[in-house]
């Protein structure tokens, strides 16, 4: 009988010291909320964005002469606010909305933040989003690209991140270029290779709307469930249309199984192009190694030709997380994380009012951000009109080469090559 | 016979501490219940409360069929992601108040709970379950791919600038969607309490005693078990409509899935199947201890949460495998003490007053 | 992969069949085994081909700990949500784990012994899938063998029939349940291993593999070997094939629409005991 009250007793011992942590709130610092997937299928990415806060953190709160230009880089803190620190709490939502949903409401209610920044899935932002739109506290957009999410009109929501309607139509002007100056082979058909969920659906019917008007013809679209665990049939459909670009919308488990799928095929399309930045990701590059290379993708990230870049990716950040690689995620959470501190430190409070009104006059230039955007200013919907992307080939040795946009090549496309080629 | 009518009618007269005490616990429970978003006016804990309320919703819809009844249910997520699609797209794609969409949530739900039942009702238990999980996933597939109800971007709703009742929408404040979920609850409490009340009720804790015994004394076993599985389906479905309109965002991978019926069986049976107030006293442990456990370690990235959570629930299914009120059931000696006072009168019944 | 699939879900059912139980954290052992394969790969650089013996030790051990620690109990009591929710328990439980000490990362074995594919005339069959199949028909044939031809493993399938008339028999039942363990553990580990060499590892990867395992074993029968091995061929195919001719999109469809439809005609599985 007595073992039975060992269960109640432990639980009771957790909610009571659950109660207590919860209550020690230091009132010293401005609390920032972030939600990311933590845990679950999708918990790698939270934890690159998890890097990334920590970094943004490091970036504010201490002094880094060595890092200037970098936005917040020399001074302690937030100049205005007497140097007050930052803090970052962090919320796990699992990658679903509901969950999302409630700890964006823990996170304001409980924590008390000054705004909010997220959320990775376009579904995780919609809902919290929409709770940070009720209590009147803006929500920061650093990673989800749906355009969906600037169309609703709400006043809160900004986005410091390009959406997907701006990446597809760069991607698509980066290979009618690069389709022209290639005279060997001849590109005409592209086929559309999405995974079913608000992302990918989204790109894919950007991509069919597109593809067009930059003259190259969809032959299909297959769209798959992403949890899946073979994709014969979808590599075998591929094969069958052989198209001669792909445009492929996957997340990093799906795209590594199709690239191995299409090495067993022994296929390869004449371009292969991802709607994200697949190659920047270490378990792709780890996994995939030499079968990666040569594909071409997009992202906002780059290592731009500034004195700070080297000495934080890689010396502070290779030294903190040698599990990581600085990759866009880290870039566009610090870039979110100073958009916000720049929005405080010129309204000179944390009074989400005023926060928001700043906020819309944000002008943040090129040079004082680790992103290679052209700075960042908002649109009255809430994106950034600055935000683009940039096309990148990965060569060999996932040597990255930019292809695109023309400021920034600094290297030649090499056409897909065959498997028996390499 | 006259005298022991009498005295049936006289003991129904007395009034037992018992009954005082379940008077003044009902009033006390009902003003606490009510007053509950001004006591705590910490959204967040509002939040809990209602999501709390909604499982426990859930929960009771579960345990009709599978607490009561003997079909143990592992896909009562379809139930509850029909009613959130009926709503949420009647809403945004013909402006249909949510209260109609709830209404036409449960008769969808309750149609694809008789279209379902007739061929799963007939398996034994462990295949039933296993079958209405498959129905699950066979859903979601649907949805997923489904472009009128939005596939897989699934259903976005609008925030709408005014709260009305009539569109289910309340700007920044949570006290009415918690007074809207309080009151579907102790709508569906009534209704489950009124039938295990009934012949219904007998009938289908006859059938899970011993089903071809029921059967043979001229139960139809299928008939009821359709009919349990309507109530079942249709509560499930009120709490779908509930979700879909607080969330105000549904998504197929969200709602058609395993943790959704997971949710529901685990609150019902850590309250303890087959009693009024197990889901609800299950869903109030389990719903905030989850949140909190996830509040207060969640963001580590390193799964201690979850690892907690795995934990607690596997000491619960050792040490506490029939409930919370499976607990005093066994334990029913410490009690009886206790409920032989309660059973005692306070009040003299007229019954001894007669002869005056 | 249809073969692949039959090998971890005749573990299951086999497993079910003879406890009577749900497991739900079958797909978590998968990943186990796969986690140890490419530890060993990582540390050793032994090839998962070579580890299967270690995968198999490991994830009978944590099988047999599983047994001990938690179902051996959870039996005792009548509820069946003990039953049930333990085993739910224990998957969050070994798959957050997981997560802890390797971190979320996808983890892959790189150069593999067997790699690329084969060519007969146009199709291309690929090699790590055709020895996955293979070894698990091979893994498969031998725990079959064990079980219809040995003695213990017909007091195995009294077992499996009825506890009460077993136990009556002289037979031990509680170390039936420990080998019922140790054949699923060997079917786990195998096939474990053998999906390392082509699939990807991650913390949550068997809860795909559980899904799927679940329509296999009620699409052959509780506790039926030869019904694990048709539905999951069958699963296999329906998938691939579905793929094909519908649409990748609604691949999984068919796969449950079959299940449905046979639950409906035979409500005991394929292969199920009357």
């Amino acid at each position: 009988m007595k073992k039975s009250f060992i269960p109640v007793i432990l639980l009771a011992v957790i909610l009571t010291s659950i109660c207590f942590s919860s209550v020690s709130a230091a009132d010293d610092t401005v609390k920032i909320g972030v939600v990311y997937p933590l845990s679950g299928n999708q918990a790698l990415t939270g934890f690159e964005y998890r890097a990334g806060c920590e970094l943004a953190e490091e970036i504010i709160n201490n002094e880094h002469p060595e890092w200037a230009p970098l936005k917040f880089a020399e001074t302690a803190g937030i100049p205005a606010l007497d140097g007050k620190k930052i803090e970052i709490v962090y919320g796990d939502s699992q990658a679903t909305p509901e969950r999302g949903q409630n700890e964006a409401e823990r996170l304001i209610t409980q924590e008390g933040v000054v705004a909010l920044i997220g959320a990775f899935n376009s579904s995780v932002s919609t809902t919290a989003s929409q709770v940070a739109k009720r209590y009147g506290i803006p929500f920061i957009c650093d990673s989800a690209s749906s355009p969906t999410l600037t169309s609703r009109g709400f006043q809160y929501f900004f986005r410091v991140f390009g959406n997907d309607a701006i990446f597809v139509e760069n991607l698509f002007t980066a290979m009618r270029e690069e389709a022209d100056k290639d005279t060997s082979r001849e590109y005409k058909t592209v086929m559309v290779l999405n995974e079913n969920s608000l992302w990918g659906s989204d790109v894919a019917d950007i991509a069919k709307l597109v593809a067009p008007k930059y003259g190259f013809e969809v032959v299909d679209q297959i769209s798959y469930p992403s949890t899946t665990t073979q994709v014969n049939s979808e590599v075998q459909r591929v094969v069958a249309k052989d198209p001669d670009i792909l445009f492929q919308a996957s997340y990093v488990a799906d795209a590594m199984l199709f690239m191995r799928t299409f090495k067993e095929q022994k296929y390869t399309p004449k371009m292969y192009v991802y709607a994200d930045g697949k190659p920047l990701n270490f378990s792709y590059r780890e996994t995939l190694g030499p079968d990666g290379w040569w594909t071409v993708f997009r992202t906002v990230y780059t290592k731009k030709d500034a004195p700070f870049v080297n000495l934080i990716t890689d010396d502070y950040f290779s030294e903190h997380y040698p599990d990581l690689k600085f990759n866009e995620n880290q870039g566009s959470v610090i870039t979110s994380v100073q958009v916000l501190v720049d929005a405080i430190n010129r309204a000179g409070s944390t009074d989400p009012e005023k926060l928001r009104e700043a906020l819309t006059q944000t002008d943040i230039k090129g040079e004082e951000i680790i992103l290679p955007f052209a700075g960042v200013q908002f649109d009255e919907t809430g994106q950034n009109i600055l935000a683009r992307a940039i096309v990148v080939q990965a060569q060999e040795d996932f040597k990255f080469v930019n292809l695109w946009p023309a400021e920034m090549k600094n290297g030649d496309y090499v056409p897909y090559p065959a498997w028996d080629e390499r | 016979m006259k005298d022991s009518e009498k005295q049936l009618m006289n003991d129904t007269k007395k009034i037992t501490r018992g009954m005082v005490f379940r008077v003044i616990g009902g009033f006390g429970l009902a003003i606490f219940l009510i007053s509950f978003p001004h006591i705590f006016t910490s959204n967040y804990i509002r939040n809990l409360a209602i999501l709390t309320c909604m499982w426990a919703i859930g929960g009771q819809a579960w345990n009709v069929l599978s607490g009561y009844g003997s079909r143990y249910s592992m896909g009562h997520a379809i139930f509850f992601g029909l009613g959130a699609y009926s709503s949420a797209v009647l809403f945004t794609k013909y402006g249909i108040s949510p209260w109609f969409g709830m209404v036409i949530g449960m008769l969808v739900s309750s149609s694809v709970s008789v279209i379902v039942g007739f061929p799963t009702f007939k398996l034994t238990p462990a295949y039933y379950g296993m079958a209405t999980l498959g129905f699950t996933f066979t859903l979601q597939a649907i949805f997923l791919n489904w472009r009128w109800v939005g596939d897989s971007r699934g259903v976005f709703m609008p925030l709408l600038r005014k709260s009305s009742i009539f569109d289910f929408q309340f700007a920044n404040n949570k006290t009415q969607y918690y007074y809207i979920v309080l009151f579907l609850l102790v709508l569906s409490y009534f209704l489950v309490y009124k039938v295990s009340k009934s012949k219904l009720g007998f009938y289908i804790r006859a059938m899970k005693e011993d089903e071809l015994a029921a059967q043979s004394l001229g139960v139809d076993v299928m008939k009821n078990l359709q009919i349990v599985g309507i109530i079942s389906a249709s509560l499930a479905s009120v709490a779908g409509t509930f979700y879909a309109q607080y969330m105000l965002y549904v998504d197929p991978m969200s709602v058609y899935n395993s943790i959704t019926s997971n949710n529901f069986i685990l609150s019902a049976t850590l309250g303890g199947i087959a009693t009024i107030a197990g889901p609800l006293i299950g869903a109030i442990i389990f719903i905030p201890t989850g949140e909190l456990i996830r509040g207060w370690i969640g963001g580590s990235g390193k799964a201690f949460d979850q690892m907690l959570w795995g934990f607690v629930i596997i000491l619960i299914a050792i040490y506490r495998p029939s409930g919370i009120l499976g607990w005093f059931k066994e334990h029913a000696k410490i009690f009886s003490g206790i409920s032989k006072w309660m059973k005692e009168p306070i009040v003299r019944s007229n019954h001894d007053n007669s002869g005056m | 992969m249809g073969a692949l699939y039959a090998l971890v879900a005749s573990g299951l059912s086999l497993i079910q069949g003879l406890m009577n139980i749900i497991n739900f954290c079958h797909g978590d052992l998968v990943t186990i085994s796969m986690y140890t394969s490419f530890l060993l790969w990582s540390v050793f650089k032994m090839d998962p081909l070579l580890s299967i013996p270690v995968c198999i030790i490991v994830s009978t051990l944590v099988g047999i700990a599983t047994h001990k620690l938690i179902i051996s109990q959870v039996l005792r009591s009548p509820s069946s949500f003990g039953q049930m929710f333990s085993t739910y328990g224990l998957g969050i439980l070994i798959a957050s784990t997981l997560q802890f000490v390797f971190t979320p990362n996808y983890r892959s074995v790189l150069n593999p012994f067997v790699e690329g594919s084969i060519s007969i005339g146009a199709i291309n069959i690929s090699k790590p899938l055709l020895f996955g199949a293979v070894g698990a028909l091979l893994a498969y044939g031998l725990c079959y063998w064990f079980i219809r031809r040995t003695p213990e493993g017909q007091a195995l399938q009294a077992t499996e029939q009825d506890h009460g008339a077993a136990q009556m028999m002289g037979i031990d039942t509680e170390k039936m349940f420990l080998l019922g363990w140790t054949i699923s553990g060997f079917c786990v580990g195998t096939a474990g291993a053998l999906l390392t060499n082509f699939y990807y590892i991650h913390p949550y990867v068997g809860e795909t593999f559980s899904n799927i395992s679940f329509v296999v074993v009620t699409l052959g029968g509780y506790g039926s070997f030869e019904g694990s091995l048709i539905a999951g061929l069958i699963v296999g195919v329906v998938e691939t094939l579905s793929g094909y001719v519908i649409g990748p999109q609604y691949k999984l469809i068919p796969v449950y629409l079959t299940y449905l439809i046979v639950l409906m005609f035979r409500p005991r599985g394929l292969m199920g005991r009357r």
